[in-house]
């Protein structure tokens, strides 16, 4: 009872504070929850619509695989400019191609939704680098090679709509790219074609640099030859699409697993980097050069049943036949009975839920 | 000045009660209730509103009228007190009370809605798993059985059956979710690590918003989740149709 008292004696008593003073910390006040208010409005509102300070950035050095080009500051400042003649900047994208149909409300409806939800692991550039990359592992995609690994093209084509639709809708089980199933179609379409534009610019930048270090100049006909090559790649996708059959032609059954077991292990090769027992561990992987986004190969574990690609017979039947792009996961060469044996086999590894 | 703010301190309680009686009156309250629970859970938060409502006003009340009352006051000197041990022994007593009064009267509902001994006795009806950013249902198909070739999967769309005891395991593949259907007066913790079983009984046929109530990471408002309300046929023909379409060489 004495501390408290001595503690509460009033010769300890502060000086009242004035209204003077009361003016100044209820003003002060007032207007920082103003001003904080009012800045992330504004931030909500310029992310949305005008993407200040937001640029799409060159690269200093190209990565394709153990390949690392480096690229000298004047080789840049001569394709900059030619990249944004054609391709726009995040604020006012385009694709300025000769061949190529490109809608321009919808690029930017698609780089809207895209810097919501997409920008912070893809980055601005789509490079795969945002914010929250570096915490990621498989990192995100870096769609700057024009490269997608889950495609239902033949192994030397590019993706095609659909399929970057497909992983759009259905996310990547395994992965940290979740699934927008549940979004406006019209918005996901959207982001689609934004994807699109930013692996095409990645590219068209990547061919550009590669002629001028091979001595070329830019001049108009180089570029116009680098347009064609771009354009044909991205229009001959869909009529590469690997034609399947409507019904499976190989049913499950024990006999299609057996049949499977034997050329995983035999003919197909498959265990070499896969493991005898599917789990990604075969001999092969030590050692091995790294994917063409120069990331370590990681032979996917067959027993997990969270395949990036999807589960359904068709999703792992089209990994077999096209491979998966980007890594040493070749395009199955077999018969088409036998892929879908190998299918069945695979799809029996997972284990219980 | 000083009087100001005692009327600072009174907006408090008059705009949060006015706050109240608005969003009740104007369709900001609660989704309509359609599970077989929700009436006794709403019961008990307006048991725990009324308790807390009364005590916020009269405290924040009696605090902005003794700032009036005692503002600007030349001359007047402070007194200390160190309490009133009456009035003090009241109040504790009150407040024990009503905690009791709180804890004792949930208990039925919450025996019924979230103690597995209280559970319906029907079989499983999926695994949802949330992960960052979507939720991953599985059905055991006709085997009845998870982790079998026969599961039907569906992505951030769960389908129940109406007017049926839906018992389902929620798990996490990463952090902490919260698995939050409002209009069935649900919310549960998804826990890394743990098979949490939950249940409720839907009423009504129609789409409802599943949503994730715990911030789970950055991207915590992308992880957007539909509940399907339906009538047992029309449940078993989509599981069916959603099978068909997996199953499918060419979708």
């Amino acid at each position: 009872m004495r501390l408290i008292g001595s503690l509460h004696s009033p010769a300890d008593r502060p000086a009242p504070m004035t209204s003077g003073e009361h003016g100044f910390y209820a003003r002060t006040f007032f207007l920082v929850a103003a001003v904080v208010v009012g800045l992330g409005v504004l931030a909500v509102y310029v992310v949305d619509n005008s993407p200040i300070g937001m640029r799409y950035v060159l690269r200093t050095r190209i990565v394709r695989g153990k390949a690392v080009t480096e690229i000298p500051a004047d080789a840049r400042a001569k394709v900059e400019p030619i990249l944004t003649e054609r391709f726009g900047t995040p604020a006012a994208p385009k694709i300025d191609l000769e061949g190529w149909e490109s809608d321009g409300a919808r690029l930017l409806r698609g780089a809207a939704f895209y810097r919501r939800n997409c920008m912070h692991c893809h980055g601005v550039t789509g490079d795969g680098d945002g914010p929250t990359a570096r915490f990621l592992t498989p990192r995100p995609r870096d769609y700057r090679l024009g490269v997608f690994k889950f495609t239902s093209t033949v192994s030397s084509a590019k993706a095609t709509r659909e399929d970057l639709l497909h992983t759009v809708l259905e996310g990547m089980p395994g992965t940290m790219m979740p699934s927008f199933s549940l979004y406006d179609r019209e918005d996901v379409e959207a982001v689609v074609d934004y994807v699109i534009h930013l692996s095409m610019r990645g590219e068209f930048e990547e061919a550009l640099a590669m002629r001028l270090l091979d001595g070329d100049d830019l001049d108009e006909d180089v570029v116009e030859e680098e347009v064609e090559l771009l354009v044909e790649g991205w229009a001959d996708a869909a009529s590469s699409r690997q034609p399947v059959p409507v019904v499976q032609p190989v049913p499950s059954s024990a006999e299609a697993i057996a049949r499977g077991s034997e050329l995983f292990r035999g003919a197909g090769n498959c265990i070499s980097c896969h493991g005898p027992s599917g789990r990604g561990d075969g001999p092969s992987v030590q050692g091995m050069d790294p994917d063409v986004w120069g990331n370590p190969i990681r032979p996917a574990d067959l027993t997990r049943g969270d395949f990036r690609g999807g589960f359904r017979p068709i999703d792992v039947f089209r990994r077999i036949h096209a491979g998966v792009k980007g890594t040493p996961m070749p395009g199955g060469s077999m018969t088409e009975e036998q892929m879908w044996d190998l299918v069945h086999y695979i799809r029996s590894l997972r284990r219980g839920d | 000045m000083a009087r100001l703010w005692g009327l600072l301190f009174l907006t408090v309680p008059v705009a949060g009660t006015g706050a109240f009686v608005w969003a009740s009156r104007s369709g900001h309250w609660f989704p309509r209730n359609t599970s077989s629970f929700g009436a006794e859970i709403d019961g008990l938060f307006y048991v725990i509103l009324w308790i807390t409502a009364t005590a916020f006003v009269a405290t924040t009340g009696l605090l902005g009228w003794l700032l009036l009352r005692h503002a600007e006051r030349p001359g007047a000197r402070a007194r200390y007190t160190h309490g009133n041990l009456r009035v003090e022994g009241t109040l504790a007593a009150l407040t024990t009370g009503m905690l009791l009064y709180i804890a004792v009267t949930q208990f039925g509902t919450w025996k019924k809605v979230k103690f597995a001994s209280g559970f319906p006795d029907v079989p499983t009806l999926a695994h949802v798993t949330a992960g960052q950013f979507e939720w991953r249902i599985t059905y055991p198909g006709a085997d009845g059985e998870f982790g079998t070739p026969d599961d039907v999967h569906s992505l951030n769309d769960f389908h129940v059956p109406v007017d049926r005891d839906a018992v389902f395991v929620l798990q996490s593949r990463d952090v902490l979710h919260s698995f939050f259907l409002p209009h069935m007066r649900v919310k549960q913790d998804a826990v890394p690590g743990l098979r949490i079983p939950v249940w409720f009984r839907p009423l009504e046929e129609g789409t409802f918003d599943l949503v994730c109530a715990e911030l789970c990471g950055w991207g915590h408002f992308k992880m957007r989740g539909r509940l399907t309300v339906q009538s047992p046929e029309a449940f078993a023909a989509w599981l069916a149709q959603r099978k068909a379409e997996e199953e499918a060489a060419n979708p």
